[in-house]
C-alpha cells in the first residue's frame, strides 16, 4: 500500500481515471519478484523443452531442408521443382562418379548410399548397392526417409571432423558425404511418390467408422462423426487440386515438427499461460480482501465500480503475459529451428503427416496462418479463463479457493464427454468447451479425430465469450449489492 | 497440545474438507480408476497372471530345476490340445495349417484377418475358445524361453544401457545364486507401480493442498498481534508446523487405507512375499533382494516421507510469501519437478539400480538436512521478527 501512495500522481489527470486504475491493479499484481520469477521459471522450463526435443539433434538437417524450399520454392507446380530434379539428378551423377572411384559401386538412389553406409559403420553385411536397381523411390508414407533415419538413429556413427576416419569406415570425405547427404534430401522430394493417388484413395469413411467404434458411439453422435468425415472427404479433392498436398514440408514421420511446434511448444505455453491467467485474475479480483483494504476501498466515492477496473485489469494482465510469454518462447524456437522458405507451406501437406492420416486443415492454412491463427485462438480462451475466474472470485471466499475452483471446473469439464451418453450428438458439443479445446493444439482448424467439426473453434469460443459475458455482467451486478 | 488440536481443526475447516474431496474424487476419476477397474489390463496380461498364479499355487515361491521340466511339460500338453484342434478345423486346413507351430510360424503374417476372427482373440473369448488356448500358449512360451534363457537377456540388455560394473556384477550374482528363479507375477508388480505413480502424486497435491493457507491466511485475516500477544505467542510457529505435520499424516492415511483396500481387492497377495528378482518380472531390478511386499512398504514409507518433506516446504513458503499467487506458483513449479524428475528417482525407482547405490540415501539425506536447516533458520528469525509491516 505504500507503494501506492506515493505514486498516485496529480499531473497526470489528464489519463482517464479508470485507465489509471487499471494501471494501479496491474502494478499491485504484477509487481515485485512473484510473476518475474513465474515466467522466467516458464522460459526456461520451454527452453529445456526445446532442447531436449528429439529433433534438436536434427535442427542442421531441418536448416537444409528450409534452404531447399528457399531456393526452390515449395509446390510442385512451380518452375523451381523441375529445376530441383535437374540439380538432385546431377548430384546424383557425381556421388556415382565418386562412389565407382572410391567404392567401385553405383548407386540408383542417394537414399541407397546412406543405406550401406550406415550398414558398414554398424558393422553388419550391407546388402550389395547394386542390387537395389530395382528398389523403390522412398516411400515417406510407409516409412521413415531412409536417409535422414541413418543419421538420426542413434546407433548409427556419424561422420566426425577427420576424413580418415569418419565413422563410416569407407573413404569419402566429409564435404563428399555432406554433398551426399543433400541430395539424399533433394530425393526425398525429388523423386517424390504419387501425392495425389494418396489423397484421392484416402479411405475417409474407414477413419469415421475406426472413430465410432473406438468410442463405442451410436445414435446421432456417430451421424454427426459421419457427416463431418463426409465434408472432410470432399476437403480432400479441394485439397488436391489446390495443390497443397504435394507441396515440400519437414517430412513429417522423421522430425515431427508438426508436434513438437504445435503440440508440444503450443501445450505448455496454453499451460504457462493458463496458470498465469488464473492466479493473476484471483490475486487482482481478491487483492483489496487478502491485504484487508477493503473496507477502505469499497468505501470510496468509486466504492464497488472498482471491481470493473480489476476485471478490465484481469483481462489486459491476461492478455499481456500470454503474448508475452508466447512472443519470447516462439522467438528462441525459431531461432533454434529454422524454418526459412517453409513459413508458407500448407499444413494439409503429404509430407507433414506423421501418422497414417494426413493434417488435412479445414480452410488452407500454412504454417504461419495456423500459427497465428492458434495464439489468437489461445489469446482468446485466456481472456474467458480470466473471466470465468473473476466470475468465480464472486462466490469464493479468497484467491486460493479461486485457484482451486478453477482446477476442478478445468477437470470437470474435461471429464464431462466420459458421462455424456454416447448415443446422442450432445457427446460432440459436450466437447465444445474451452478446456477441450486446448488440449489438442495440434488438431486445430481440421478433421481428425472424433473432435473434427468444421468451425467448433469459432462455435466454441462465441459461444462461451456470450456466456461468460453475461456471468461477468451478473457478477458485477450482484457484488454491487453484494454484503462484504 | 490443546493449540495443536485446534490448530488441526482450523485446517480441516469445511471449505478445505471440500476442496479435498472433490480433488481427491476427480482425480481417482480421471487416473487411478483405471488400473483398479482394468485388472488384470488386457491380453496376454490376464493370461500369463493366471498361468503365474497356478504355478505359485503348484511350485511355490520357486521353481527348481525339476519343477520347471513339470512346467515344461504342461507347455508339450496343452500344444497337444491345439494341435488337435487345428488338424479337425477346416479353417485352418484352407490355410495350409495342421498343427500349431505352423501356424505359429506364419501367424505374424497379415492376410489372416478372417482366421484371426475365427480363432477369436478378443479380451472377452470364453476360456475353451483356440482364441484363449493361443493366448496361454503365448504367454507359457515366452515364460519358458525367459526361464531357459537363464537372464543372458537381462544381462544384454544392461549392457546395452552401459551400465556400471556394479551393476552388471549384481545382476549376474543374482543369476548364479538362483535367485532369478523366484515366480514373480510382472503383472502384479507392474500393477502396483502405476497405482504408486499416480497415488503418490495425489498424496502430494492432497498434502500440499491442506497446508497452504497454515499461516497466509492467519496474516491476511490480521491474526499475527492478536497471536504474538497470546500466552502461547510466538510458540505458535512451531505449533502450527506440528498440526500440518499430523494432519498431512492423517490425510495420507485415510488415502492409504482406501487405496489399500481398492489395491487389495485384487487378490495379489499371493506375490507378496516372493522375491522382486524373477525371471518372469523385469522390473523393479534392485540393489537388494526384497520380496514384492518389502518393496511395497518401502515406497509406502518413501510417500510419507516426500509428502511431510512437502508440507515443511509449503510450510516455509506459507509463512513468507506475499499472497496466495506466488505461494501457488512455486508449488506448481515443484509438482511439476517432482513428476518430471523426481517421482522416479524418490519413490517409484526406489533401490533399483537404475541409479547408484547411494544415490537415494543422499538424496534425502540432502533434502531433509536443506529443508530441516531452512526451518530452523526461519524459526530463529520468527522469534525475533518485527511484527509491524
Amino acid at each position: 500500500m505504500n507503494g501506492l501512495t506515493d505514486s498516485f500522481p496529480t499531473s497526470r489527470s489528464r489519463i482517464p481515471l479508470w485507465l489509471r486504475l487499471i494501471g494501479y491493479e496491474l502494478r499491485k499484481s504484477l509487481r515485485g519478484p512473484v510473476v518475474p520469477a513465474l515466467c522466467a521459471a516458464f522460459l526456461l522450463l520451454n527452453v529445456f523443452v526445446m532442447l531436449t526435443a528429439n529433433a534438436f539433434p536434427l535442427r542442421g538437417e531441418i536448416k537444409m531442408l528450409s534452404g531447399i524450399a528457399e531456393k526452390y520454392g515449395i509446390r510442385t507446380e512451380e518452375p523451381g521443382y523441375t529445376q530441383l530434379q535437374a540439380d538432385y539428378r546431377s548430384g546424383m551423377e557425381h556421388l556415382n562418379e565418386i562412389a565407382v572411384e572410391k567404392e567401385g559401386v553405383t548407386y540408383e538412389h542417394a537414399a541407397d548410399f546412406w543405406a550401406a553406409q550406415s550398414g558398414k559403420a554398424a558393422g553388419s553385411t550391407a546388402s550389395d548397392p547394386t542390387d537395389s536397381t530395382d528398389a523403390l523411390p522412398p516411400d515417406p508414407s510407409t516409412v521413415p526417409p531412409s536417409h535422414p533415419s541413418v543419421l538420426s538413429n542413434p546407433t548409427t556413427v556419424l561422420p566426425d571432423s577427420n576424413p580418415q576416419n569418419n565413422g563410416f569406415g569407407v573413404p569419402y570425405t566429409e564435404e563428399e558425404l555432406d554433398e551426399f547427404y543433400l541430395t539424399a534430401v533433394m530425393e526425398w522430394y525429388a523423386v517424390t511418390p504419387d501425392t495425389e493417388a494418396f489423397y484421392r484413395n484416402l479411405d475417409v469413411q474407414n477413419y469415421a467408422e475406426f472413430q465410432i467404434g473406438k468410442f463405442g458411439l451410436s445414435g446421432s453422435a456417430a451421424d454427426v462423426i459421419r457427416e463431418q468425415y463426409a465434408k472432410l472427404d470432399e476437403r480432400t479433392e479441394e485439397i488436391v487440386s489446390s495443390g497443397d498436398h504435394g507441396a515440400l514440408f519437414f517430412p513429417g514421420p522423421m522430425y515431427k515438427m508438426h508436434s513438437l511446434l504445435f503440440k508440444t511448444m503450443l501445450g505448455f505455453l496454453i499451460f504457462e499461460s493458463l496458470l498465469l491467467t488464473v492466479l493473476v485474475t484471483g490475486t487482482i479480483a481478491k487483492y483489496e480482501f487478502e491485504q484487508r483494504t477493503a473496507a477502505v476501498v469499497y468505501a470510496t466515492r468509486r466504492g464497488r465500480r472498482t471491481a470493473a477496473d480489476k476485471l478490465l485489469a484481469s483481462l489486459s494482465a491476461s492478455f499481456l503475459l500470454t503474448a508475452g510469454l508466447c512472443a519470447v518462447t516462439l522467438l528462441i524456437f525459431f531461432g533454434i529451428y529454422d524454418y526459412g522458405g517453409l513459413w508458407n507451406a500448407p499444413i494439409s501437406s503429404y509430407f507433414n503427416m506423421e501418422l497414417d492420416f494426413p493434417y488435412l486443415t479445414w480452410t488452407p492454412l500454412t504454417v504461419r496462418t495456423y500459427l497465428l491463427s492458434a495464439l489468437v485462438l489461445i489469446a482468446v480462451v485466456q481472456l474467458i479463463f480470466a473471466a470465468l475466474s473473476f466470475v468465480l472470485s464472486g462466490f469464493l471466499k479468497n484467491s486460493y479457493y479461486v485457484f482451486a475452483g478453477f482446477a476442478l471446473c478445468y477437470g470437470l469439464f474435461v471429464m464431462l464427454p466420459s458421462i455424456v451418453p454416447r448415443d446422442a450428438s450432445f457427446w460432440i458439443y459436450s466437447m465444445f468447451t474451452p478446456f477441450y479445446l486446448i488440449l489438442n493444439p495440434h488438431g486445430l482448424f481440421m478433421g481428425a479425430g472424433t473432435l473434427l467439426y468444421e468451425g467448433k473453434e469459432w462455435i466454441t469460443l462465441s459461444v462461451w465469450s456470450g456466456m461468460i459475458g453475461f456471468a461477468v455482467l451478473l457478477g458485477l451486478k450482484r457484488f454491487g449489492r453484494q454484503n462484504l | 497440545m490443546r493449540v495443536i488440536l485446534h490448530e488441526i481443526r482450523h485446517i480441516f475447516r469445511p471449505g478445505t474438507l471440500i476442496l479435498l474431496l472433490a480433488f481427491n474424487l476427480l482425480f481417482y476419476w480421471m487416473y487411478l480408476g483405471f488400473y483398479f477397474q482394468h485388472f488384470p489390463n488386457g491380453r496376454p496380461s490376464m493370461d500369463t497372471y493366471d498361468i503365474q498364479l497356478k504355478m505359485v499355487e503348484r511350485f511355490g515361491s520357486r521353481m527348481d530345476a525339476e519343477e520347471f521340466q513339470v512346467f515344461k511339460a504342461e507347455y508339450e500338453q496343452r500344444k497337444l490340445v491345439a494341435d488337435e484342434r487345428i488338424a479337425g478345423d477346416p479353417e485352418f486346413a484352407k490355410y495350409g495349417f495342421h498343427n500349431y507351430e505352423q501356424y505359429q510360424t506364419r501367424a505374424g503374417e497379415n492376410p489372416f484377418s478372417e482366421l484371426d476372427e475365427h480363432i477369436d482373440f478378443s479380451l472377452s473369448s470364453d476360456p475353451n475358445t483356440l482364441g484363449s488356448l493361443f493366448w496361454e500358449l503365448q504367454s507359457r512360451e515366452w515364460m519358458i524361453e525367459a526361464y531357459e534363457g537363464g537372464g543372458e537377456a537381462e544381462l544384454i540388455q544392461w549392457r546395452a544401457l552401459e551400465s556400471s560394473p556394479a551393476v552388471l556384477e549384481t545382476v549376474q550374482r543374482r543369476i548364479d545364486d538362483g535367485s532369478m528363479t523366484s515366480i514373480q507375477s510382472d503383472t502384479a508388480v507392474r500393477y502396483y507401480l502405476d497405482v504408486l505413480q499416480y497415488s503418490s502424486l495425489l498424496a502430494l497435491v492432497s498434502v500440499l493442498l491442506i497446508t497452504v493457507p497454515l499461516f497466509l491466511r492467519d496474516r491476511h485475516n490480521g491474526l499475527i498481534q492478536l497471536q504474538y500477544a497470546s500466552a502461547t505467542g510466538r510458540r505458535l510457529f512451531g505449533k502450527k508446523i506440528a498440526a500440518a505435520l499430523c494432519s498431512a499424516f492423517l490425510v495420507l492415511s485415510v488415502q492409504l487405507a482406501v487405496l489399500a483396500v481398492l489395491f487389495s481387492q485384487k487378490n495379489i497377495d499371493v506375490f507378496y512375499h516372493i522375491k522382486l528378482h524373477s525371471y518372469l518380472n523385469f522390473w523393479p531390478v534392485s540393489w537388494f533382494d526384497l520380496t514384492f511386499i518389502q518393496y511395497i512398504m518401502l515406497t509406502i514409507a518413501a510417500v510419507y516421507i516426500v509428502c511431510l518433506l512437502a508440507v515443511l516446504v509449503t510450510a516455509l513458503l506459507s509463512s513468507v510469501v506475499p499472497n496466495y499467487m506466488a505461494i501457488i506458483g512455486s508449488l506448481a513449479m515443484l509438482v511439476v519437478v517432482f513428476v518430471y524428475w523426481g517421482r522416479q528417482p524418490l519413490i517409484t525407482d526406489l533401490t533399483t539400480i537404475n541409479y547408484d547405490r547411494l544415490t537415494q540415501p543422499l538424496l534425502y539425506g540432502g533434502l531433509m538436512l536443506v529443508i530441516s536447516g531452512t526451518l530452523i533458520f526461519r524459526w530463529r528469525r520468527e522469534k525475533a521478527s518485527d511484527i509491524v509491516g
